[in-house]
């Protein structure tokens, strides 16, 4: 069944013909709205944008003039951002929640409907009012780059990013409405969804406005937008930075570096769309396995393993395993998340164990133990090819610094595994996983300390948590094993 | 005898390699005709459905719809198979009219076609002065036919319901009932799984019996009614006069009466539930017995349709 007869179909459905024509109207007023708003402003500005500078640092910025387009055209692209990449993921969250609880998600996939199909009636449909109302700031936006009110590339750059970063979002909205195993409240996994990426969105716009943050712009398309804003000496780059820094965009790199983010937010964010479609084409058609497949996971860590990991090539920075121990700190709890999703249910594991053959580590009924392993030696062989990691001249304290991330690092699937088979129900897996965070939370804490060269008062703490480093992963893991001899015992009988 | 429409051979299906919640199971539906599933809570019944809805892959087995393997082409046996299943959740904020033109558009329905059908339908079900009302305001009869309505919009060859009857006042089931006999009629083949026997009885050809996951019993209804022939069957016998002299007919009647109950009746008469081998031919001798006697009988009925019976022997021997 074609993709264009589902889109067809979820749209009618949320958006039908005299409503898609209220909704045009509505967006048209929108559009009108946001320059009236402009023009009020400009009418009230005093100075120019940004305000005056009389310090050395501006001087070689001439004021520029206000423009009702230009403060319009800000508007639109925030309004555009925040729709298609806060408001309709969550839209979408929240309505394949809701079918998911009601069970009509069911009777969908017992039409002719392809999962792919499915996933694009649902990303198109779900939102499809949203988008409507979203047509007047776009059309109003694309009028100010054909009139060059924004130059040409700003106009391109931002559709682009706007295009790719929304189909990203929208899919990781469906991705997190179908990952639990049971049914969810739609509404909170809307505003969980909303909260992530608004959050995401504020952070990538932060690190753009930052010379040494900005090669991690590109990891929301929020901060690639901002990056594509303050390329040019613009209305954007006045109102959003102050005249005190203005003399930052003199450096070089600083612009090369605003200069790459849209093109990678692009192509991470395309890259996140295939691999998460993938995955929720796999659950839609077999919704008993786990949402991601292992390759899905180790795409996926890889991906972002590398987006932490490589513009720190670029930096200066005299302490690579420090910058280490804070990537694999950001990225310890994405490689849980993924990894549970990638781990199958008790009953699939179960079966995988009874079925006798040894099963490659990439199969959907293995132990994430292969996975986790694989994520763990890609993230050190990426830090070594990023950072030049020296390995002569190493002291003892990074000795036992590296040790120990790596004791760490191996006994993290034995968590995974257990909070994935060990327990049935939604609460009591959300009760081990805090339990499981915070052992890990203070095993980081506890090598930052040694790392840091720990004095007496926190030398207790350290010895705490070396002995809980290796009691907790064994006691885990004896159970699991315990588990393990059961569930081949039952096979016998 | 025409093919199948639907075959089921040797299907199990189990998550975790001891437990299964279908075991070895197989029937066949022709067109035209009703299988029922029976079965208490549990036993495997909405399982085998999703299964036949391609909605659970089959651990082991084949399942054909229309001589295609479901296993290879999923969307072929989508568009030959209408599934009810027991909750028919509904597009609340929707009206009728709208949800049937949803699923007719995701089932590839033309556009031309698609009203029309929707109209058809909608009168057909007794649904055609409610098709602009929110379906939140519909009451759990109108909302179960609209369910049945959604099913039926791509023309289906075959009918999987699970549990349509349940929660049902009894002028909707009754409602139902038509409504199925007319489908049939039509030369759907259709599977009904249910555990309220008088609902399926003198509306299903065949039946299949399953208990713990496994199908216990399966066949044409009076093929196993005549298989259990031997099984004793409950019947009720009212005595208007001389209760005395019945109930000492009952006693001395012999073997082929099994055990005896005598309940209270208001009506002036006094009901005997009698255990009964050799179904009516006994009855009758039995009759004629108690009138010798000088009894009078006013009234003499089984206590529960052949379905029933063939249910109640069938769970009894899987027991045993």
């Amino acid at each position: 069944m074609s993709i264009l007869t589902a889109i067809s179909a979820f749209t009618h459905r949320t958006a039908r013909r005299p409503a898609r024509l209220q909704l045009l109207a509505y967006s048209g007023g929108l559009a009108t709205l946001l320059v009236v708003l402009a023009e009020w402003i400009v009418a009230r500005a005093e100075g120019p944008p940004g305000g005056l500078c009389d310090d050395d640092f501006c001087t070689h910025a001439p004021p520029l003039a206000w423009g009702v387009l230009g403060v319009a055209d800000l508007f639109a692209v925030a309004v555009l951002a925040l729709g298609l990449l806060v408001i309709a993921p969550a839209m979408v969250a929240a309505a394949v929640a809701a079918e998911r609880r009601a069970g009509t998600l069911d009777q969908l996939r017992t039409t002719p409907l392809s999962p792919l199909a499915l996933v694009c009636g649902i990303v198109v449909g779900a939102p499809a009012r949203l988008y409507l109302l979203l047509v007047g700031p776009l059309v109003l936006h694309v009028v100010c780059g054909l009139l060059g009110v924004i130059p040409a590339d700003t106009l391109v750059s931002s559709v682009s990013i706007l295009a790719t970063g929304g189909l990203a979002s929208v899919l990781l909205g469906l991705t997190v409405a179908l990952a639990p195993r049971q049914e969810t409240g739609g509404a909170l996994v809307a505003l969980g969804v909303a909260a992530v990426l608004g959050f995401g969105g504020f952070l990538g716009a932060a690190l753009s406005g930052e010379p040494t943050g900005s090669g991690w712009a590109f990891l929301h398309p929020g901060g690639a937008l901002q990056a594509m804003g303050l390329q040019h000496d613009g209305l954007w780059r006045r109102l959003l930075m102050s005249p005190w820094r203005l003399h930052w965009f003199d450096e070089t790199a600083y612009l090369a570096r605003l200069a790459a983010a849209p093109f990678l937010s692009c192509l991470s964010s395309l890259a996140l769309a295939i691999v998460l479609a993938a995955a929720c084409c796999r659950k839609l058609a077999f919704p008993h396995r786990p949402l991601l497949s292992k390759l899905q996971a180790l795409a996926l860590f890889l991906g972002l393993a590398a987006a932490a990991l490589l513009p720190a090539r670029a930096l200066e920075h005299s302490d690579a395993l420090f910058h280490m121990m804070v990537s694999g700190t950001i990225l310890i709890p994405v490689c849980l998340v993924l990894a549970v999703f990638a781990t199958p249910t008790y009953e699939a594991w179960a079966l995988g164990l009874r079925t006798g053959g040894r099963l490659p580590w990439w199969s959907d009924d293995a132990a994430p133990y292969g996975l986790m392993w694989t994520m763990a030696a890609a993230f050190v062989g990426l830090g070594w090819a990023a950072l030049s990691w020296r390995v002569h001249g190493l002291c003892d304290r990074e000795v036992v610094v590296i040790a120990w991330s790596t004791v760490l690092a191996l006994s993290l699937p034995v968590y995974v595994l257990f909070i994935a088979t060990r327990y049935p129900t939604a609460a009591a897996r959300w009760a081990l996983g805090v339990a499981v965070t915070g052992h890990l939370l203070g095993q980081v804490i506890a090598i930052a300390l040694v790392h840091d060269r720990y004095r007496s008062p926190e030398m207790l703490f350290v010895q705490v948590a070396g002995v809980a480093g290796a009691i907790v992963p064994a006691w885990v893991a004896f159970r699991q094993a315990a588990l393990r001899r059961r569930t081949l015992a039952a096979r016998s009988t | 005898m025409s093919t199948p429409l639907l075959s089921c051979d040797r299907v199990s299906l189990s998550y975790d390699g001891v437990r299964h919640a279908v075991r070895e199971v197989s029937f066949e539906v022709h067109p035209g005709s009703i299988f029922a599933l029976v079965g208490p809570n549990g036993a495997g019944k909405t399982s085998t459905l999703r299964m036949l809805a391609t909605l659970t892959d089959p651990s082991a087995g084949t399942l054909r719809v229309d001589g295609i393997d479901l296993a290879r082409d999923r969307e072929a046996v989508r568009r030959r198979v209408g599934y009810l299943p027991d909750n028919f959740a509904l597009y609340d904020a929707m009206t009728p009219v709208d949800y049937l033109d949803f699923f007719a558009r995701c089932h590839g329905v033309p556009s031309a076609e698609r009203r029309r059908r929707s109209e058809r339908l909608l009168d057909e079900l007794d649904l055609g002065g409610k098709r602009e009302a929110p379906i939140r305001s519909l009451s759990r009869g109108m909302r179960q036919r609209l369910g049945l309505a959604k099913t039926l919009i791509h023309d289906p060859k075959v009918l999987l319901l699970d549990e349509p009857a349940s929660a049902l006042d009894p002028a909707a089931r009754l409602k139902l009932r038509d409504v199925l006999a007319g489908l049939k009629r039509r030369g759907l083949a259709i599977v009904i799984s249910s555990h309220i026997l008088p609902d399926l009885a003198g509306l299903a050809d065949s039946v299949g019996i399953m208990e713990g996951g496994r199908m216990i019993r399966t066949g044409a209804i009076d093929a196993i009614a005549r298989a259990a022939k031997n099984e004793r069957t409950v019947y009720c016998i009212d005595i208007r006069t001389h209760v005395d002299r019945a109930e000492r007919a009952l006693a001395d009647f012999g073997p082929r009466v099994g055990r005896f109950e005598r309940t209270a009746w208001d009506g002036g008469a006094v009901r005997f539930e009698v255990e009964l081998e050799g179904g009516e031919e006994t009855a009758a001798e039995l009759v004629e017995a108690l009138v010798l006697r000088g009894a009078r009988v006013s009234h003499v009925a089984p206590r529960e349709s052949a379905l029933e019976a063939v249910y109640r022997a069938s769970a009894a021997s899987a027991v045993a």
